[in-house]
């Protein structure tokens, strides 16, 4: 009885893991769509009251998921079925692309321009920097730096 | 330094301020917020024109006195952190106005119009923010004027033994980043925000260690004499760790969950560590309004928490629909409760619960950094701060006045 009980179990998780998978792609693949009734929330979260159009495309999708089409077939079928605008984050093809790349080209750019312009900065202090006379009172000032330099 | 930069930046805020204004009410995005029918969007159009050209012509005419004199003796010092930080900050700022504008681009270049919604930031403007509290964790670690590696390296020690910490503490508490998107993403600013927590606590304990010592007075009215010795400094700790702790309630919203339900009475729904009740289902109405409400008994691990009352409104003079939300928070959870109305084929009440985490912890945060504002406009009780030291030496009791403070603060 043991052993049966046993397989029982493992055959149950073994059954289920398939339905928790196309519940957890389905959810996933909610949220990288648009409701198509115009309430600008994800599919995934439209909480409108008898809304026309997110029950019949969770359905869709679910049933997408679970014939198992990859990720990305699904997502160009509901483009082709209510339009481009209906992901939530444009695709990674042509002038689209352009949306990704641009954003983190331009923090590269900005935080190479800032190290070259700090290299110049720190060029011309050292050029012009006259040379100090070693009083007594620089002489302190510089040790007690050395000595608190944790503050 | 960098005046005419920051100048630039005023004005470019000012500009974004009646960009925004002018994108959402002219309906080029699609906005609630549109006008139906307006003859001001060339009138708008020309007042920021104007509004450019003055700024340009005020930037011609005083230039002279803008100009600065740009020392930096090290890249690893305060004021290089300062323009890093500029960029990150300018970044975020150019990744929210290029998704806003891109649809419209889009459909210049392609004919079509695409949606940049929430995944598009998600993946682009969550990795900017974590690098920008990165630099608000190394920022203070810096000295002014000229760093080198050597100190960073000796001040990097404890705010990374405590990230280090934290990043345990989480895997062990169950946290799987490497699951999804969302829970690497919250288990680096969760570790992130321990680096910065420990950074700007570690500024205070040193400098508060060091009047300690020499006064033997307590830690806490050390902190307090430290803090006052240099209020700009130590506010801006303050609103460092204000900063962290935002960040923190953040990134809780990786967990959000939400649920919807017919409920009738006594069903009952599962949600996180709570179980809510339908306790009745009622209708009223008065001169303003029709109402419809649930009454919902909130239950955390079978110990009563609360009644919740959401409520849907039906208002008689504009003939419009209004949800009236029940919430209750509390550190951990913010649970959010809409009566959504009723089912139009079953006729039974919907309910819908919204789950979200750690969302009181940015109102925490709000407040440090307010406080920590006022802090740093509060004036510092010392003046001379660049006095020289005096060559005698001083007393083991010397009052804390005659200690200066050297290297540090602005």
């Amino acid at each position: 009885m043991r052993p049966l009980r046993l397989i029982l179990a493992v055959a149950l998780v073994l059954g289920t893991m398939g339905a928790s998978n196309v519940a957890a792609r389905s959810n996933a693949l909610s949220h990288q769509m648009m409701c198509a009734c115009g309430c600008n929330q994800l599919l995934g979260e439209c909480n409108h009251m008898g809304c026309p159009d997110s029950p019949s495309m969770l359905a869709m999708l679910h049933t997408d998921v679970a014939s198992g089409m990859s990720n990305r077939a699904i997502l160009l079928a509901f483009e082709q079925q209510y339009g481009p605008t209906v992901l939530a984050s444009p695709m990674f093809t042509r002038f689209n692309q352009a949306a990704w790349f641009v954003p983190p080209a331009m923090l590269l750019l900005g935080l190479l321009g800032a190290f070259l312009l700090l290299r110049r900065w720190r060029g011309r202090t050292r050029a012009t920097a006259a040379p100090r006379a070693a009083t007594p009172e620089s002489e302190t000032l510089a040790r007690v730096r050395r000595e608190t330099d944790f503050l | 330094m960098m005046k005419q930069w920051n100048v630039w930046l005023i004005f470019s805020t000012f500009l974004l301020t009646m960009l925004g204004t002018d994108l959402t009410r002219s309906g080029l995005v699609s906005s609630v917020h549109a006008f139906a029918q307006s003859s001001i969007g060339d009138w708008f159009h020309s007042f920021m024109l104007v509004v450019f050209v003055v700024c340009a012509v005020t930037f011609w005419r005083q230039k002279d006195h803008l100009r600065s004199d740009h020392r930096i003796e090290s890249l690893l010092s305060r004021e290089s952190s300062f323009l890093f930080n500029n960029v990150v900050l300018l970044a975020a700022c150019f990744t929210i106005l290029f998704g806003t504008l891109f649809p419209i681009v889009s459909e210049y270049v392609q004919g079509n119009k695409v949606t940049v919604g929430a995944p598009f930031y998600n993946r682009i403007a969550i990795p900017i923010g974590a690098f920008l509290l990165l630099l608000t964790g190394i920022g203070p670690l810096l000295a002014w004027r000229s760093g080198s590696l050597t100190s960073l390296r000796r001040n990097i020690v404890m705010p990374l033994t405590g990230a280090g910490a934290v990043a345990v503490l989480l895997l062990a508490s169950g946290e799987r980043p490497w699951l999804d998107n969302g829970s690497f993403y919250a288990f680096t600013v969760w570790v992130l925000c321990a680096f910065v927590a420990t950074a700007v606590l570690c500024e205070f304990l040193r400098g508060a260690g060091v009047i300690h010592r020499q006064t033997g007075r307590g830690w806490l009215r050390s902190s307090v004499t430290l803090t006052h010795r240099n209020t700009r400094r130590y506010g801006g700790y303050v609103i460092h760790f204000g900063v962290a702790i935002i960040f923190l309630g953040f990134a809780g919203s990786a967990f959000n969950q939400s649920r919807e339900q017919e409920m009738r009475y006594h069903d009952r729904m599962h949600i996180g560590p709570y179980t809510l009740e339908a306790e009745s289902f009622s209708q009223d109405s008065n001169r303003n309004y029709d109402v419809e409400y649930a009454l919902l008994n909130v239950y955390d691990h079978g110990h009563f928490v609360t009644t919740l009352t959401p409520a849907k409104r039906f208002y008689l003079a504009s003939q419009q629909t209004e949800t009236i939300v029940a919430n209750h928070s509390t550190l951990a959870w913010d649970l959010y409760t809409v009566y959504a109305g009723k089912d139009p084929q079953s006729g039974e009440p919907v309910i819908k619960v919204f789950l979200n985490p750690l969302v009181a912890w940015i109102w925490i945060g709000v407040l440090m950094v307010v406080a920590g504002t006022g802090i740093a406009l509060v004036p510092s009780r010392l003046s001379a701060l660049a006095a020289p030291v005096r060559q005698e030496p001083k007393a083991v009791n010397a009052p804390e006045e005659n200690l200066v403070a050297v290297g540090g603060g602005d």
